[in-house]
């Protein structure tokens, strides 16, 4: 019997088949963080198979006992502490150097203990200068190879996916060289967000919005990734990363493909990827001959406030260089050369240490042809907004114009809400619960592939190499808790346009 | 200063249709329902009156002693074209059920004696989804069971697998556990079933598939928050763990069925070897 014959019509969908997850990095902050903690959560809804196993590597020298500790202070006080208890059971971890072959070893031996004839998902929760050294450990331990369907084995790959095209290239051919790209999971935290996937079923699972989704119905496109916070504990890696490599080359790119991809023909990994490829391959040259770096934006936080509190500059922070040139927020308007987006901006934002966090899309629609209210309302009339809430509150909204109650036709913009934390009763998966479980299914819909990640590498570096060549000294600067600075609204101004305030 | 609710998209609205013994803690799930979800509730409790008692309480429309004959009338004017709505069948006349099927999309039984809901269901399938709360009850317990198929050497033991052994509190459950087995499994035809009631016992306290030197055995834990797992191999145990059972309060039930916007023909095909 091929198939199991119980799984028809079960209302809870499919977990994997018997799976062990081998996590690189497994002292670390993000399997502590969000991990583990996914792990837990997905037991909470039967979607873990019974035969589970975590071993974590990494080299801390700790053991089974140790990591199954560490597993309970991630987890904190959960609400089943027995399945808890049992899932602490199926945790394993071998201390050692990444570039140890003896490593490698003792994970095959231990592979073989728990795993049997299950699938293995290797997790890179390590720096990305670690990457290969792992990588290479596997392909010499023979780690990588499959065998059969249920056999599998598939590796995730955190972002950054290189620093820059050549870097990326390499990573590529050195995945390439010990794993098939079917195995290569390149793993974008923000696509297993909810509000992400419902993205392409707002599109595509309704008809009213894609025939008005282009050029002559929308005017411009806003995506903002806005956080509190500053650089925190990650000078090291952001004084050589910046806004930039931090967002735009992997998430902000993700969510822009995503709006301007065309349908489509059927919900499997390999359309969805190559309708995004397509999108992205329309996107015109962040720098021009002519133009030069004109459309992009870099600033990074002074002094200021945030939550009520003073908060240091970014140069001030601890770990920055007193004159570092890294960039904390960019603004970029981008041009797609497609037929569907021929004139349609799209404006990104990020950065650090602005007013609030949140994450949205804004699509601003072509004001009517004719004002008709202009004689009888005084503000002229405001164009249609469909906003996508990505974080913290999920949903979408549209804005639309209702006349006032009353004898003067008089005209307010009003919002339709609709809201995922509050509508179907359910709470929303945390990203790396959705991605997990897809790579454990196989299912690479939501993952980056090889060509995206270095189609937009090469957008973005030839931006790098202009701000290095031009021997700045000095970038923008805007106050902490503010939303950028002058230029990056001089940007839209330029254009006729404006960020929405948020 | 607290600002005013934000009024949320809505999904459905749900009848509940029962008599007042069973319709009386209806509210109360209701009102929790809606605190999650975002549903329009409409609780009419079956009686003698031809102009009811009706009561907006947040987002609940009540209707108290509604004589039967105009049930249908009250629900064809308070169910919403353009919504999907659910029925949660709390027990009535046969004819009534037939009725009420016409005007919602799906009927969920959860009359306290399933047999005459039992026997109408198939009847009504045609014009409206159904399913059975006491089938909801179920819904962890099937993955689970389910999950020891996912393992090969489990399905290559299937054929030789005879006997299924169910302990359970409501042994209406246990029947529609069994009737789903006996659906899907080939040649379950062969299989044994032993049913044992447990007085004041959960809706299912443990079941056991075995043969062929095979067990795969699920067994609710004392503390009845979780499910314990274990599957046996020619004597030895190939994996074992522990999984979370369902959470039971009625408004957990009911969220689960307002997220199956299909026919189940999981609990059809169940039906059907139980009504055998």
């Amino acid at each position: 019997m091929d198939v199991n014959p119980l799984r028809d019509g079960l209302r809870i969908e499919p977990s994997p088949g018997p799976t062990t997850i081998v996590i690189f990095g497994a002292s670390g902050d993000l399997t502590q963080r969000k991990l583990l903690p996914a792990l837990y959560t997905l037991s909470t809804a039967q979607r873990l198979p019974p035969r589970f196993s975590v071993i974590g590597v990494a080299r801390t020298p700790m053991d089974d006992a140790g990591f199954r500790m560490q597993f309970r202070k991630a987890v904190g006080t959960p609400e089943n502490s027995d399945l808890a208890a049992s899932l602490e059971q199926h945790l394993y971890y071998i201390p050692g150097e990444l570039d140890d072959p003896a490593v490698y070893e003792r994970l095959r031996e231990q592979l073989a203990a728990v795993s049997g004839e299950g699938g293995v998902l290797f997790y890179l929760a390590i720096p990305p200068a670690a990457y290969g050294i792992v990588v290479k450990g596997l392909g010499a331990a023979g780690l990588t190879r499959q065998d059969g369907a249920s056999g599998w084995r598939r590796i995730i790959v955190e972002k950054p996916f290189g620093t820059d095209l050549a870097s990326a290239r390499a990573l590529n051919g050195l995945l390439h060289e010990h794993f098939e790209e079917s195995q290569v999971y390149r793993i974008d935290h923000y696509l297993g967000k909810e509000t992400v996937q419902n993205l392409m079923v707002f599109r595509f699972g309704n008809g009213m919005f894609e025939p008005i989704w282009n050029h002559r119905y929308i005017d411009h496109v806003q995506i903002t990734a806005a956080e509190t916070v500053g650089v925190e504990t990650r000078a090291a890696y952001y004084e050589t990363a910046g806004a930039l490599r931090d967002m735009v080359q992997n998430h902000l790119m993700q969510v822009l493909t995503l709006v301007a991809m065309e349908p489509p023909i059927a919900f499997t990994a390999d359309s969805v990827r190559d309708r995004k490829m397509d999108a992205l391959l329309a996107v015109q040259p962040l720098v021009d001959a002519k133009r030069g770096t004109s459309g992009v934006v870099r600033a990074q936080y002074g002094d200021g406030w945030v939550d009520g509190k003073t908060v240091p500059g970014y140069r001030s922070e601890p770990g920055v260089s007193n004159a570092s040139v890294a960039e904390t927020f960019v603004a970029l308007r981008v041009h797609l050369d497609s037929w569907r987006w021929a004139g349609v901006p799209f404006y990104l934002r990020t950065g650090k240490r602005l007013p609030k966090r949140t994450t949205e899309i804004a699509i601003q629609f072509k004001r009517p042809p004719l004002e008709i209210f202009k004689r009888v309302t005084p503000n002229s009339v405001a164009p249609n907004l469909l906003i996508v809430n990505i974080q913290p509150d999920e949903g979408i909204s549209l804005r639309f114009e209702a006349k006032l109650p009353g004898s003067r036709m008089q005209l307010a913009p009003v919002m339709m809400n609709f809201s995922y934390g509050s509508t179907f009763g359910v709470a929303v998966p945390e990203a790396y619960e959705t991605l997990l479980l897809d790579a454990m299914i196989g299912d690479s819909t939501l993952f980056a592939r090889h060509d995206f990640a270095e189609t937009s590498w090469a957008l973005v570096t030839p931006v790098h190499d202009a701000w290095a060549a031009s021997g700045e000294t000095t970038v923008p600067q805007y106050e902490a808790g503010e939303w950028g600075p002058a230029e990056a609204d001089a940007l839209m101004e330029k254009d006729g346009r404006r960020w929405r305030t948020l | 200063m607290s600002a005013a609710p934000t009024r949320r998209a809505v999904t459905a609205t749900i009848v509940t249709v029962g008599p007042p013994e069973r319709t009386a803690e209806a509210l109360a799930v209701m009102q929790a329902l809606a605190r999650h979800a975002s549903v329009r509730n409409i609780l009419i409790t079956l009686g003698d009156e031809s102009q009811p008692d009706i009561r907006t309480e947040g987002d609940v429309v009540t209707i108290d002693g509604l004589a039967p004959r105009y049930l249908n009338n009250a629900v064809a004017r308070l169910r919403l074209p353009s919504l999907p709505s659910l029925a949660w069948w709390r027990g009535g006349e046969r004819h009534e059920l037939e009725g009420l099927a016409q005007l919602v999309d799906r009927v969920t039984l959860d009359s306290a004696d399933p047999s005459t809901d039992w026997e109408v269901a198939p009847g009504i399938a045609t014009t409206a989804a159904v399913s059975d709360l006491r089938w909801t009850r179920l819904t962890r317990w099937r993955n689970l069971m389910a999950q020891f198929f996912d393992i090969p050497e489990t399905r290559v033991a299937c054929a030789a697998l005879t006997t299924l052994d169910i302990a359970a509190g409501d042994p209406h459950a246990a029947r529609l556990f069994a009737g789903w087995l006996a659906a899907c499994l080939p040649a379950a035809d062969r299989l044994d079933v032993k049913t044992t009631q447990v007085p004041g016992g959960a809706t299912i306290e443990s079941i056991a598939l075995a043969g062929g030197g095979s067990r795969l055995s699920l067994r609710l834990l004392p503390n009845r928050s979780c499910i314990e797992s274990t599957l046996e191999h020619a004597g030895g145990i190939v994996a074992s763990r522990v999984a979370p059972a369902a959470d039971e309060r009625l408004e957990a039930l009911l969220a689960e069925e307002l997220r199956i916007r299909s026919r189940d023909m999981a609990f059809e095909g169940a039906l059907r070897m139980v009504n055998r």
